[in-house]
Parts: C-alpha cells; sequence; structure tokens
C-alpha cells in the first residue's frame, strides 16, 4: 500500500517533499487534482494518481497549466477541495486565468502549488513566482521541512475554503525533492457530492469591486498568518543579528547558526506565510534587533516586503543595518546551499569555518578537475533525439540556405548544445519554437529566404504548439514543423499526454494522434522513422524545398521506455580491423561528432569502442560509421 | 572526395556536413584553391623544365577535330575529347576513363567510371556545370583499376595532379593515373542554381541539348523540341560558380593534352599538346586515321593567349 494512502494518524514516515504535499491534500480532503508536469513539481500529482482510485479522486495530466488549473477551479466552483501543481514557468502559462480567478473568488478550497526551480537545474529559466501571490492578492504558504509542507497544505485549504480565495503555496527544489520525516493525520471520510450552485456566476465584473473584495480577503488572511504556527523565532531575546528567512533557506540557515556556535548570538525568524506578511508578529521581532540578514531563494521578497513594512514603522523601531541581496552578502540568483550560508553568516559575524581551510579547498578542486571526465549535458545513449538532429543537421547543410531551426522545452531543448549538434537557434516557452517558425515563415514576403523550422516533442505539441501551428496555417506561412514523437512525456516522467492510450490512473482513454489532428488543419503530414538517419534525411530536404505549411512527425520511443520494453534491437560492436581510428581520415566522426555515449574512444588503441554497459542498441552509429566498421546484428527476440 | 563523411556531393553542391579536425587531410592536399609547389607538379606532368607561356607549357597547337563523323557530331566542336578516350580505351593505353555523364543523377551531371568506348560515347558534349566528376576516381580506386584516364576541368586537373603528388592514401595512384585530359573552361554553372532556372523556364520542354557558342556571339543556346532558344549569358552570368573567379587557368595548364573550341571554325577543337604523353597519342591517332589536325593560325594563337592572361589578372594572385 501507498504511504500516501495509509491510515495510520501519528505514524511517522519517510517522505519526498512533493509526496508530503500530496499526503497533505488529501488529509485535507481533496477531491480533484491536476497539474501538466515540470519539474520540480512533478511528484505531487504522480502520487496523487497513483491513489486516486483507492481514495475516489479524481487525478488528471492536463493539457497545459492553464487547463490544469481551470480543471480545478470548476471542481472547487462545486464546493470541493482541489490541488493544482505546477512548475514556476507553467505559472506563466496558467496566469492569465489566475489573474481573473483572484478577483471571482471561489466557493470550495483551491491550492496552487508551485515548485521553483532556483538555478534552473530542470529549467530553461530561473523565476520566483512568489511576486505572482503579491500580484494576484493571494495568500501565499512557503514550507520549510518536509512535515511543514504536509501541514501547510491542510492550513492552505482550510485558508482558502474560509476566504474563498486561492491560495498558493511556494516550494523549491531542495524542499519538492529531498525527504524527510512526517507524521501522518487523519484521512476526512466524509466525501462532498460536487455541485455548482446556479445561482452563483463567478465573473470579475465589474473589476475595481471584485479588487476591493480580494483586498479585503488578503487583510483576513494577515490576521490569520498573524497568530500561525508556520511562523516562529527561535534565538536570544536580542540577537546580535537577526537572519529572516523562508522555504529552503530555513534549514541552511539553522545548519549554520548549529554548525558555526552562533546559537546564542544570532537569531532564526522563519516566516512560512510570506504574503500577506504577519505584520505585528515581524515588527516585534525587528523591536530587538540591529543587524537583520535576509536568505531566501531566488529574489529578494521577503527582504524587500519587509524592509517596506519596517519604512512603514521605523518611527517606533531601532536603527536596523539590512543585509541580504541588495547589501551583496547573498547571491541574488541561484540556489543556496548551508555551505553558502555557513559562508555568510562565517563573515557577517566573523566567525571562523573549520572547513575554511584555502589550501585543502584549491587542491581538492584542482583533484576534482583533473580526474572528473569532460562532460556536458547530452541525449541518452540510443535516444531518438540525437538521430533526428542528426538528420535535421545533415538536411540543412545539403539544403545550403541557412534554414534556421526553432526549438522548444523537452529533452530536445539539449539540441541548443553539441549534443544535438547546436541545431536548435532559440530556446524561449513551450509551443513558442512553432510561434517563431510561424512568423518567421512569412518573412520570406519581406525579401528572406532562409527556410523556416521548428521542433517539439509529443507533449509540447499538444500544450502549446497547435495555436502557433494553426497560426501558421491560417497565415500561409511556409514552415517545417518537425514532432520528434517519442510517445512520452519524457523529461518529466513519462506522464500520459492527449496522445497516449490512458489516463494519469492508468485508465484507458482516447488518444488523439498527431497527425490526425495536422491532418485535420489541412497540412502536409509526413511520418518517419528518425533511426532511418540517411531516409530522414532526404525527406527533410525534400520538405524543405516545398512551400505552405508541413509536418514531419519523426516516430521512435524512448530510449528509456523502449529500453524497459523491448531490450535491445541489435548487438553493436566495433570490428577492430576495419576500424583505422586516426589513420581513416574520418576524423572520429562517431565518438567526436555524434558523440552516442554508448560509443567510446579508446586512446591506447586508436580505435572507437562500444561500452556494453550503456548502449542501447539503437544501431544508429552503425549507419554514421564511413567505414563500416560499426556493425550491428539482429537481436534474436 | 569520395567516402569522406564531411564533404559530400549532393544535387550538383559539394556541401559540408561537420566540421573535421583532420589538419591535413585528403582534401587539402587535393584542393585545387589551397597552395600548391608549382614546380614539383610541373616536373611531375613534364619531367624537364620547359619554358612557360601564358597557356602554360606545350609542344603544339593545334586544330583538331575527329575524323570519325559519329564522333565528331555527338562531342562539342570536333569531338576531339571523345576520340581521345575512344582511342586510349581501344588500344589498351588505359582500361578505364573518369568522365562527366549527364544522366548520373536524375538532375545533374557527375562522375562515372567508363570502360569501354559506347560508355564514353553517351559522355559525349560539354555540361557547363561545375559536376562531382572526380568522386568516380575514388571508385575506379576501389575497383582496382590500373591505367586511368581523366577527363576534366583545369580545377579538376589540378586536383588530380596533386593526388598524384601527395598520394595520401599510398595508393600508387602517380603509376595508376595514365593520362589526364584537360579541358578549357573560363568559367562553370552552379549546377544546383542553373539546373533550377531551365527548370523554371523551360517547364514543359525536354532539353536536349546545351551550347554556349564561342564569342561574338554571348549566348547560351538551348537546344529543345521546339528548337533552339537563345538566353542572353548576362541573364545566366548569375550561376557562375563562386569558386571560377578564384582559378587562374583556362587552359587546363597541367593537363597532358588539352581541349577547347576553336572560335571561328566550327566543327573542330584547339589542340593544345603538352606532355610527352600527349603528343605520343597525337602521333599515334594521326597516324591511325581517327584525328585530323591542322595548323592553328598565329592570329588564334594570339587571341587564346590573351583569353588565358586575363583570367590569370582576374583570380587573385598566389599568396606564395
Amino acid at each position: 500500500m501507498s504511504l500516501l494512502s495509509l491510515d495510520a494518524p501519528g505514524k511517522e514516515v519517510l517522505l519526498m517533499g512533493n509526496e508530503a504535499m500530496a499526503r497533505g491534500a488529501i488529509e485535507a480532503g481533496v477531491r480533484v487534482a491536476a497539474a501538466y508536469p515540470g519539474n520540480p513539481s512533478s511528484e505531487i500529482i504522480g502520487s496523487l494518481a497513483e491513489v486516486a482510485q483507492t481514495l475516489d479522486m479524481y487525478v488528471e495530466w492536463s493539457v497545459n497549466e492553464k487547463v490544469a488549473l481551470e480543471v480545478a477551479a470548476a471542481a472547487a466552483a462545486s464546493g470541493l477541495n482541489a490541488l493544482v501543481a505546477m512548475k514556476q514557468n507553467g505559472l506563466n502559462v496558467a496566469a492569465d486565468f489566475l489573474l481573473n480567478l483572484n478577483l471571482t473568488g471561489i466557493l470550495g478550497g483551491l491550492v496552487l502549488v508551485v515548485c521553483d526551480d532556483p538555478s534552473g537545474i530542470s529549467s530553461t529559466n530561473e523565476q520566483d513566482t512568489r511576486i505572482y501571490a503579491k500580484l494576484a492578492d493571494l495568500p501565499l504558504f512557503e514550507p520549510g521541512t518536509f512535515h511543514e509542507a504536509k501541514d501547510m497544505i491542510k492550513e492552505a485549504f482550510q485558508v482558502s475554503r474560509r476566504l474563498g480565495t486561492v491560495c498558493m503555496l511556494r516550494s523549491v527544489t531542495r524542499i519538492s525533492h529531498a525527504r524527510g520525516n512526517v507524521t501522518l493525520g487523519a484521512i476526512p471520510k466524509d466525501k462532498i457530492k460536487p455541485y455548482f450552485d446556479p445561482h452563483v456566476r463567478l465573473m470579475a465584473l465589474p473589476g475595481a469591486p471584485s479588487h476591493i473584495v480580494v483586498h479585503q480577503r488578503l487583510k483576513q488572511a494577515q490576521e490569520i498568518f498573524e497568530s500561525s504556527s508556520f511562523n516562529a523565532y527561535d534565538g536570544p531575546e536580542k540577537p546580535e543579528l537577526l537572519v529572516i528567512t523562508c522555504g529552503a533557506g530555513y534549514l541552511f540557515s539553522q545548519e549554520a547558526i548549529s554548525i558555526l556556535g552562533l546559537g546564542d548570538r544570532v537569531g532564526l525568524l522563519k516566516i512560512g506565510t510570506t504574503w500577506p506578511l504577519p505584520e505585528r508578529m515581524i515588527l516585534s521581532i525587528l523591536a530587538n534587533a540591529s543587524r537583520v540578514l535576509f536568505v531566501e531563494e531566488v529574489d529578494p521578497v521577503l527582504e524587500n516586503n519587509v524592509k517596506a513594512l519596517y519604512a512603514d514603522n521605523n518611527s517606533r523601531l531601532p536603527r536596523i543595518e539590512f543585509l541580504g541581496k541588495k547589501s551583496g552578502h547573498v547571491p541574488d540568483v541561484g540556489e543556496l546551499s548551508p555551505g553558502l550560508v555557513i559562508q555568510v553568516l562565517s563573515g557577517i559575524m566573523e566567525a571562523p569555518w573549520g572547513r575554511g581551510n584555502d589550501e585543502r579547498s584549491r587542491l581538492a578542486a584542482d583533484t576534482l578537475q583533473r580526474f572528473a571526465p569532460q562532460r556536458s549535458l547530452a541525449f541518452c545513449a540510443g535516444c531518438p533525439h540525437r538521430a533526428s538532429f542528426w538528420a535535421i543537421k545533415n538536411a540543412l547543410a545539403l539544403d545550403g540556405r541557412n534554414g534556421i531551426l526553432f526549438g522548444d522545452i523537452g529533452c530536445y531543448s539539449l539540441a541548443v548544445l553539441p549534443t544535438g549538434f547546436s541545431q536548435s537557434k532559440t530556446l524561449h516557452a513551450m509551443g513558442s519554437g512553432m510561434g517563431m517558425a510561424s512568423g518567421f515563415g512569412v518573412l520570406d514576403r519581406l525579401g528572406s529566404d532562409q527556410p523556416s523550422l521548428a521542433v517539439c516533442g509529443d507533449s509540447t505539441f499538444y500544450h502549446a504548439v497547435i495555436p502557433a501551428l494553426i497560426n501558421g496555417v491560417h497565415h500561409s506561412s511556409n514552415f517545417l514543423l518537425i514532432v520528434l514523437d517519442n510517445s512520452a512525456t519524457a523529461m518529466t516522467g513519462f506522464q500520459p499526454h492527449p496522445g497516449s492510450p490512458v489516463n494519469a490512473a492508468g485508465l484507458p482513454a482516447k488518444p488523439l494522434l498527431i497527425e490526425d489532428i495536422c491532418q485535420s488543419l489541412g497540412v502536409k503530414t509526413v511520418i518517419h522513422d528518425p533511426f532511418d538517419v540517411s531516409g530522414t534525411s532526404l525527406i527533410l530536404w525534400e520538405l524543405l524545398q516545398e512551400k505552405g505549411p508541413r509536418v514531419l512527425i519523426l516516430r521512435q520511443q524512448c530510449a528509456l521506455v523502449r529500453g524497459k520494453k523491448e531490450g535491445k534491437r541489435f548487438t553493436v560492436s566495433v570490428n577492430p580491423d576495419r576500424c583505422l581510428g586516426e589513420q581513416c581520415g574520418c576524423s572520429r566522426l562517431c565518438t567526436r561528432v555524434f558523440r552516442c555515449p554508448g560509443l567510446r574512444w579508446n586512446a591506447s588503441a586508436g580505435k572507437a569502442e562500444i561500452d556494453e554497459a550503456i548502449c542501447t542498441g539503437c544501431g544508429v552509429c552503425a549507419d554514421i560509421c564511413p567505414a563500416g566498421a560499426i556493425q550491428k546484428e539482429k537481436q534474436s527476440s | 572526395m569520395g567516402g569522406c563523411p564531411y564533404l559530400v556531393a549532393f544535387k550538383g553542391k559539394t556541401v559540408v556536413l561537420d566540421a573535421c579536425a583532420v589538419a591535413n587531410g585528403r582534401c587539402y592536399a587535393s584542393c585545387p584553391v589551397l597552395p600548391c609547389d608549382a614546380s614539383a607538379l610541373t616536373a611531375l606532368v613534364f619531367g624537364e623544365s620547359r619554358p612557360e607561356t601564358s597557356i602554360g607549357i606545350y609542344h603544339s597547337v593545334l586544330a583538331s577535330k575527329a575524323t570519325d563523323a559519329r564522333t565528331s557530331s555527338m562531342g562539342q566542336g570536333g569531338g576531339t575529347v571523345t576520340a581521345i578516350v575512344a582511342h586510349s580505351l581501344k588500344q589498351g593505353l588505359v582500361d578505364s576513363a573518369i568522365l562527366t555523364s549527364a544522366s548520373a543523377d536524375a538532375a545533374f551531371p557527375g562522375g562515372i567510371v567508363v570502360e569501354d568506348v559506347e560508355q564514353a560515347y553517351a559522355c559525349a558534349g560539354s555540361k557547363y556545370v561545375g559536376a562531382h566528376s572526380l568522386a568516380a576516381l575514388r571508385k575506379a580506386l576501389d575497383m582496382g583499376k590500373q591505367s586511368i584516364a581523366v577527363v576534366g576541368l583545369p580545377c579538376q586537373v589540378l586536383s588530380v595532379r596533386k593526388m598524384m603528388l601527395s598520394d595520401v592514401k599510398q595508393e600508387d595512384i602517380r603509376r595508376r593515373i595514365k593520362l589526364v585530359v584537360g579541358l578549357f573552361c573560363n568559367w562553370a554553372f552552379s549546377a544546383r542554381e542553373f539546373t533550377a532556372f531551365l527548370a523554371e523556364r523551360f517547364p514543359d520542354a525536354a532539353i536536349r541539348r546545351i551550347h554556349i557558342p564561342p564569342p561574338p556571339a554571348n549566348c547560351l543556346e538551348v537546344e529543345t523540341p521546339q528548337g533552339i532558344i537563345a538566353i542572353s549569358l548576362e541573364e545566366v552570368r548569375r550561376f557562375i560558380q563562386n569558386a571560377c573567379g578564384q582559378c587562374p587557368d583556362m587552359t587546363s595548364e597541367l593537363a597532358d593534352l588539352s581541349i577547347g573550341m576553336y572560335e571561328g571554325k566550327p566543327g573542330w577543337n584547339t589542340l593544345v599538346v603538352r606532355s610527352d604523353l600527349g603528343q605520343r597519342i597525337i602521333n599515334e591517332m594521326v597516324a591511325s586515321g581517327v584525328l585530323e589536325t591542322e595548323i592553328f593560325p598565329e592570329a588564334n594563337l594570339a587571341h587564346l593567349e590573351f583569353a588565358s592572361r586575363r583570367k590569370k589578372e582576374r583570380a587573385p594572385q598566389p599568396q606564395s
């Protein structure tokens, strides 16, 4: 049985932060949950989907984040508790609806979880979504521990129902993806029947009076937060330094103070409800402070809000020196870490740090540099995207008109890097590749002669490409859309999408085929296997010679899915007699240019070889080798 | 280029697919644009040093035509090139010849290895476009051919001579390439653009032959079932390959025999006999009655030298 559906109040279990949030939603009696997958948020809905049938919930992977929020809002409008989760970029997609939903309010409970990705570890951007809470006048929670993540979701649902507003909960990678102890609460047994009262109208018109109501709700939220247990101070009555923190910064700061032995000199104020601020509570702590350090990821949101609060009340407060991102003491980009907070605190408090041995640090860094292999981000061994971009590279070179490939979001975003032969020239938001290709494809009317190409994945196609495709078709733009259909939302964990025959709960669902959609728009649509690299190059070249909207679907299963289902298709080997190495004249095409991780260069032998542990047996490298030295033999099934 | 994964021939273009890291590979060694040891090349072809003129080193310049009516009618001018290739194959001087076939690709001329006279006849006639003819040389070498004739444009002749000099793969190329026949060339069209132009201009017509008559015609003649249609050269100059502007050689100065049109004498060629081997072949052909020669008038030679000098002056001067 999944820990998420375990009905054992008081039991302490180890949960990932995202699982803890899912469990919090279950303990709050959530009935509907929706999301579009995106790291670091994906496990919230993923784990709820696993227990959806057991707990009589409806859980879906929606086509995009805006629709996910709309699905959840419909449930909330029907009196239910609904959860929606997304990554930071997703909130941009959902923002249009959110900035109206805030004004209309809701009837049930609706919690919007946004998982930010400081440093953009699995994102194209770094973005602090807390600004949205302020923009939309929504109560905002920020968990600092895993147990708190669970309990905050419950509290957020209570505030949401009580005030009739969406509540936001902002997590970050080190809360969402780390694990910690969580004490389980009870799972409610009562099930509300969804009912949308036809006398109710959820509309923001007229806007200004609605806005007044929203501000009143925010005032009420502030009152609730003044006594919230999520906001707490720990430390001396009059600390030399007051650290004000939230989110992952809380545990980092706690650890830093402990390691540096500063417990009797430094106070720690953790704010769990970061908007609206619990003003009276904070002012009471500031009354005993002379220096304040803010520790938060990513932007100085808490820092600016507390400073504004101080400015409003400075006549009643002592003179305080504020340190943080603005003063340059804390980096204003990227993730924080315990080590980084230790460094900051050690410097400010002039507290020696045992590990601060510069010579040892330098030696360690040198050693790492010497022995760590030189690697950049790369497609997996046997990834069909590598074959696709090889074919695209060749087709564009054969065409010779400097065609531009507009990139998009997914594993194939890596095509801006050498692993995708640096073929994608742009990388922005989901669907933006097709949108830009639509625009570039009309510039021939102004004298451009460069072909316009876009690339997208299957899941991205449904998410945001379809409107851009329709735009291009309607305006007779000249473009070639290449859909890399690997039959999975591979980058976020193989969640189903509208092209899948199953839904989030694993139940049968109607698959909507990409080719059917394209053909229904009257677009010439060709389907091909990218593992036939030379054939794919020629098809691409031929499509590039045509005008108007064209779609090429390069369909081949993700190497990870294929490996699980089918094992190796080919046994691949290098014939050492035929591989001439540096004498070949191929200039190590396989390991220098194609660079599948399943191939390696044996410097002592002066020949290429297959890494059996990594090779997935796609056989594409055998077609790349000009000397026929790489050989593939069909695996007997 | 044959076999290289970085430089490929595609639809009339040479395409760089990826950046190669070999500093001095075969392409470098045989590239006609890159600097080379001119004296070594001269020694390779002509042995002892001989006086050089504005059309290179030669024994004699003649007017020539194939005596066989079929050959002279199929080829350009007097069919001299086709006659030389046919003679060399028939006499066993060579076991194969690298020619440019109009039908190597559905739309674009390309190199072909011919092994008999009929195959050679099928390649007769000027193409006026750059073609990847020498890719067939790689094929002939891989086929194990031991005495190969190559017919090419000045750039291709230079490339072949550089290959013979470097023999990067040590394939005994110097011995195996027996005869090099060069063509006169001022420039050639880019096959891809020129073919696209013709397809657009003559969408429904089957083009039988293309001909550029000597000056002062200043036109391109396209022979279609509906008759010959003349297009001003000014209209098609934009399709001339950029690399042709780099080339100083109009008469294939490193060939054994160089052949071009004879301005003012339709049905005849200008023949430059350069090497001793070339001289021997021409002597044999005249003696056996397959080739007819005449004296090339001084005024025509002066004009040929003038045109050759002009091309040299147009090209960038060598770096070293």
